[in-house]
C-alpha cells in the first residue's frame, strides 16, 4: 500500500510540476463575434471566418484584412504571405494575439468556404 | 451488387467475430480459432472488393462514389481504400482479424507457463474485433448503396494523393496499433505475476518497428506535402500516434532488463498501449481533435468512446482485483538503467497525454474550445531528451548484475565524454552559442560512443547489432531535430520573370511561369534557377473539390535541405511570391527515423543469440542473459 501511496504522490507532484509548462502554450480557439466580445486579450487565440470581400489590403510584405462571422468582423495584421488560395470572400484560420482591437497574426491558413465550418460548430 | 456483397461478407465476418468470441469465452480456443480464420478470410475479400471497385470504378458503392473518381492513377485508386473514414476502418477491422487470428493459433501452440489462458485473451482479441466489425457495419458500412450511380466521384482529398508515403504511412500505424492488442489482451487476462512477456513480445516488438516507420513516414509526408516548414507539429493526431510508440518502447526496455515475474510496470505498459490506441482511433475518428486530419470526423465516434470506456473501467477493475503477485526483483546496474529508461518514457507518455487532452477537459468545464501547442510539448520534450540522452550515455556502459563501484563505471564513461568535450569546444569555436543545443550534441557524440563500445563488447549477435543500430538512429535524430529546430530560417519574396533574390543565403531566379491543365486540375508551376539545377514549385487547383494545393519542391544535402513553396502566382504580370525555408541538418531526422526502423527490425527479428550453458532450474527464476 506505501508503494501505491508514493506512486500517487509522485504522480501528483509532477502534475503540478507541469503546470507553468501550459503558459502561453495553450491557443483559444475563437469565432470573430467570441473574440470581441470576450474577455481574453493578449492570449493566443485561434480565429475561423470569412475573409471579408474588399478588405484586403498588401503594403510592404504585410497584408491586412478583416475576418468575419455573422456577428462581428476583426481586423487582422499579417507580417507576410497567406498561402495557396487565401481570397477574399474565402475561409480562413488565423491564429494570434488579440489587442482588443487588432488580431496580430502568426499564422493564416487558408480553409476553402465548401469546407470550412466554425470550430465551435465541431462538437461530435 | 458489390454493395450488396460487400455487405454480407461485412455480415459475415460480424458473426465470425461474434461467434468466436463466444467459443473463446467458453474455453473452446481451437473452434475460436476456426471462426476467427472465417472472418478474416470474409473481411480479406471485402477489401479486396472494396480495392477492385475502387480500380474499376464503380460508382454504386458509397466509399467510391465519395472519394473514388476515375481519373486517378492506380496508386491513388488503391490508397484512396483508406483515404476517409469507412475505407480506414475496413482496413483496421481487417488487420485486427489478421492479428486475432495469429495471436489465437499463437497462444494454441504456447505453454501452459507462458500462456496460461489461451481462450480468455482470444476471447478478448476477438470482443475487440467484432466490436469494431459491428461499427463499420452499422454506421460506417463503405459498401452502403448509393442511387443514383454518380458518373464520376471527386478524388480523395488533394492532400492525400500522389505521394509514396500515403501508401505506406496508414497501413503501417494501424498494423502497429493491432499489434498492440495482443499484449493488451495477454496482460489483462494474466495480470501481475503470469509469465506472460515472453508471449506478448513479439508483438510489442512487431509494434514498435511499424509505428517507428509509420510516424517517421507520416512526419515525411507532413513535411513534403504540407510545405508548412515542419515535420512535427505536436498535432493531436501526432501525439495520439506517438503515445503507443512510447509505451511499445518503454515495455521492450522494461522486458530486456529481464525481471521475472514480469511487474506492475509491464502489465500497465501492456495494457496502457492499446488503450491509447482506442483512445487514438476514438479522438480521431470522433473529430474531437481538430487538426488537419479532419477527414475522420464520423458518426463513430459515440460508439469508440463506449469502447474505450469499456477498455478502461475492465482494466481498473482488473488491476483492483489484483492482489499483488509476487514481487518484482530489484536490478542493478545495466538492468536498473533500462527500467529507468522505461519508467521515463511512460511518464513522458503521460505528459504528451496529459498536453492532448487538456482542451476536452477544458472546453467540458468552461466551454472554451483550445489547443495545446508546441511551447507546451517542447517544454517537456527537451529535458526528457537530455535524461534519455545521459541514460545511452551511462546505461550501456553499466555492467548487467554486480552492484558497480563509483570508479569503474566514470572510467568506462571518460573516452566518450572527452571526445564530447572536444566536439562541443569545435562547436562553440565555430560559433554555435545555444547552451541547450550543446550540451545535447556533447551527450549525442557521448551516447554514440557508449553505443558503440557497448556493441564492441556485446556477443555481437543480430539482436546486439540491432539494438546498437536503433540507438545510434535516436541519436542522429536527436541531433536532426536538435539543429534544424535551433537553426532553421526562412524568408518570403515576390519576384517577377528573370528576378534573383538571396533568400536565407539561397539565390533563386525567376525563369518564368507555366501553366497547365487537364479535366481534373489546373496547374502553375514556376520554373526557379537554383543552385544546384532548376526546380519547379506549382500550385494545383484541383476541380472536383474546387481545391487549391501548393506543392513544395525541395533540395536535400546531409548538411541542410531548403524547401521552395509557391505561395502566389499572377498568370497575367508573372509576379510570383515565394517561401523559402532552409533547415540544416533536417536529412539526419529521415536518416535516424531510418536508422531506428531497420535497428529495431533487425533486434526483433533475431534470435537471442546463443544462449548460455543451462543449468539446474533454481527456485529465483532470474535469467541470466540480459537483452540489452
Amino acid at each position: 500500500v506505501s508503494r501505491r501511496l508514493v506512486l500517487l504522490a509522485s504522480t501528483a507532484v509532477a502534475a503540478v510540476l507541469l503546470v507553468p509548462a501550459f503558459n502561453g502554450a495553450v491557443t483559444y480557439y475563437q469565432e470573430p463575434s467570441e473574440l470581441v466580445a470576450a474577455h481574453l486579450s493578449g492570449d493566443q487565440v485561434r480565429v475561423g471566418g470569412l475573409v471579408v470581400d474588399g478588405s484586403l489590403r498588401r503594403d510592404h510584405g504585410d497584408v491586412e484584412f478583416e475576418l468575419a462571422d455573422a456577428g462581428a468582423s476583426v481586423r487582422v495584421l499579417y507580417d507576410g504571405e497567406p498561402t495557396g488560395s487565401f481570397r477574399e470572400g474565402q475561409g480562413a484560420v488565423v491564429e494570434g494575439r488579440y489587442d482588443g482591437e487588432v488580431l496580430v497574426a502568426t499564422r493564416v491558413m487558408v480553409q476553402h468556404s465548401n469546407e470550412y465550418r466554425a470550430p465551435t460548430t465541431e462538437r461530435p | 451488387m458489390t454493395s450488396l456483397l460487400g455487405t454480407v461478407l461485412l455480415v459475415g465476418t460480424l458473426a465470425c467475430a461474434l461467434g468466436a468470441t463466444v467459443v473463446a469465452a467458453t474455453g473452446r480456443t481451437r473452434s475460436a480459432l476456426l471462426l476467427m480464420l472465417g472472418g478474416m478470410g470474409g473481411v480479406l475479400a471485402a477489401t479486396l472488393l472494396l480495392a477492385g471497385a475502387l480500380l474499376a470504378p464503380d460508382f454504386s458503392v458509397a466509399h467510391v462514389a465519395d472519394h473514388g473518381a476515375r481519373w486517378l492513377t492506380v496508386r491513388d485508386r488503391v490508397t484512396t481504400l483508406w483515404a476517409g473514414p469507412d475505407g480506414s476502418l475496413l482496413l483496421w477491422v481487417t488487420l485486427m482479424a489478421g492479428v486475432t487470428a495469429v495471436a489465437t493459433a499463437q497462444g494454441l501452440r504456447a505453454t501452459r507457463a507462458s500462456c496460461p489462458h489461451p481462450a480468455r485473451a482470444a476471447a478478448v482479441l476477438a470482443g475487440v474485433t467484432a466490436f469494431f466489425a459491428a461499427v463499420l457495419l452499422i454506421v460506417a458500412n463503405p459498401f452502403a448503396g448509393v442511387s443514383p450511380v454518380p458518373l464520376d466521384g471527386p478524388g480523395p482529398n488533394p492532400l492525400l494523393q500522389g505521394h509514396p508515403a500515403m501508401s505506406l504511412h496508414p497501413p503501417l500505424l494501424y498494423l502497429g496499433f493491432a499489434s498492440a492488442a495482443p499484449p493488451f489482451a495477454l496482460a489483462l487476462v494474466a495480470p501481475g505475476g503470469r509469465r506472460w512477456l515472453p508471449q506478448a513480445l513479439p508483438w510489442v516488438r512487431a509494434s514498435c518497428v511499424l509505428l517507428t516507420a509509420a510516424i517517421v513516414l507520416g512526419a515525411w509526408w507532413s513535411w513534403s506535402v504540407l510545405g508548412w516548414g515542419g515535420y512535427w507539429a505536436w498535432d493531436p493526431v501526432e501525439n495520439l500516434a506517438l503515445l503507443p510508440w512510447l509505451t511499445s518502447v518503454a515495455l521492450l526496455h522494461e522486458a530486456a532488463a529481464g525481471r521475472r515475474p514480469a511487474g506492475v510496470l509491464s502489465s500497465a505498459l501492456a495494457v496502457g498501449g492499446f488503450i491509447l490506441v482506442l483512445t487514438a482511433i476514438t479522438l480521431t475518428r470522433s473529430g474531437a481533435v481538430l487538426s488537419v486530419h479532419s477527414f475522420a470526423e464520423s458518426p463513430q465516434g459515440l460508439p469508440l468512446l463506449a469502447l474505450l470506456v469499456a477498455a478502461l473501467l475492465t482494466a481498473a477493475v482488473v488491476a483492483a482485483r489484483h492482489r499483488g503477485g509476487p514481487p518484482t526483483p530489484a536490478v542493478t546496474g545495466r538492468r536498473r538503467a533500462l527500467v529507468l529508461t522505461a519508467v521515463v518514457l511512460a511518464t513522458y507518455a503521460g505528459t504528451v497525454l496529459l498536453g492532448t487532452v487538456y482542451p476536452l477537459a477544458l472546453e467540458a468545464v468552461t466551454g472554451h474550445r483550445a489547443q495545446v501547442g508546441a511551447p507546451y510539448f517542447d517544454r517537456v520534450a527537451v529535458p526528457t531528451a537530455l535524461v534519455v540522452l545521459a541514460l545511452l550515455v551511462v546505461g550501456p556502459l553499466l555492467g548487467s548484475h554486480t552492484r558497480d563501484g563509483l570508479k569503474p563505471v566514470a572510467r568506462r564513461v571518460a573516452p566518450g565524454l572527452v571526445i564530447a568535450s572536444l566536439v562541443v569546444v569545435a562547436l562553440r569555436v565555430a560559433g554555435s552559442e545555444a547552451p541547450v543545443l550543446l550540451l545535447a550534441l556533447g551527450l549525442v557524440t557521448a551516447a554514440a560512443v557508449s553505443t558503440a563500445v557497448a556493441w564492441y563488447h556485446s556477443r555481437r549477435t543480430g539482436r546486439s547489432a540491432g539494438v546498437a543500430l536503433a540507438h545510434l538512429g535516436v541519436l542522429v535524430l536527436v541531433a536532426g531535430v536538435a539543429v534544424s529546430a535551433a537553426s532553421s530560417s526562412q524568408e518570403e519574396a515576390r519576384l517577377v520573370e528573370g528576378e534573383s533574390v538571396s533568400l536565407s543565403g539561397v539565390e533563386v531566379t525567376h525563369d518564368g511561369l507555366e501553366t497547365a491543365s487537364d479535366d481534373a486540375t489546373m496547374t502553375t508551376m514556376l520554373r526557379l534557377d537554383a543552385p544546384g539545377g532548376a526546380l519547379q514549385p506549382h500550385m494545383t487547383y484541383h476541380r472536383a473539390r474546387d481545391f487549391l494545393v501548393s506543392e513544395p519542391v525541395s533540395r536535400t544535402s546531409w548538411r541542410a535541405t531548403y524547401q521552395v513553396v509557391l505561395l502566389s502566382a499572377d498568370g497575367d504580370s508573372g509576379e510570383v511570391a515565394l517561401r523559402l525555408r532552409r533547415d540544416p541538418l533536417l536529412a539526419w531526422v529521415w536518416a535516424g527515423g531510418a536508422l531506428m526502423t531497420l535497428g529495431t527490425a533487425l533486434a526483433a527479428a533475431s534470435r537471442r543469440g546463443p544462449r548460455t550453458p543451462r543449468r539446474p532450474a533454481r527456485r529465483t527464476d532470474v535469467p541470466e542473459q540480459v537483452v540489452a
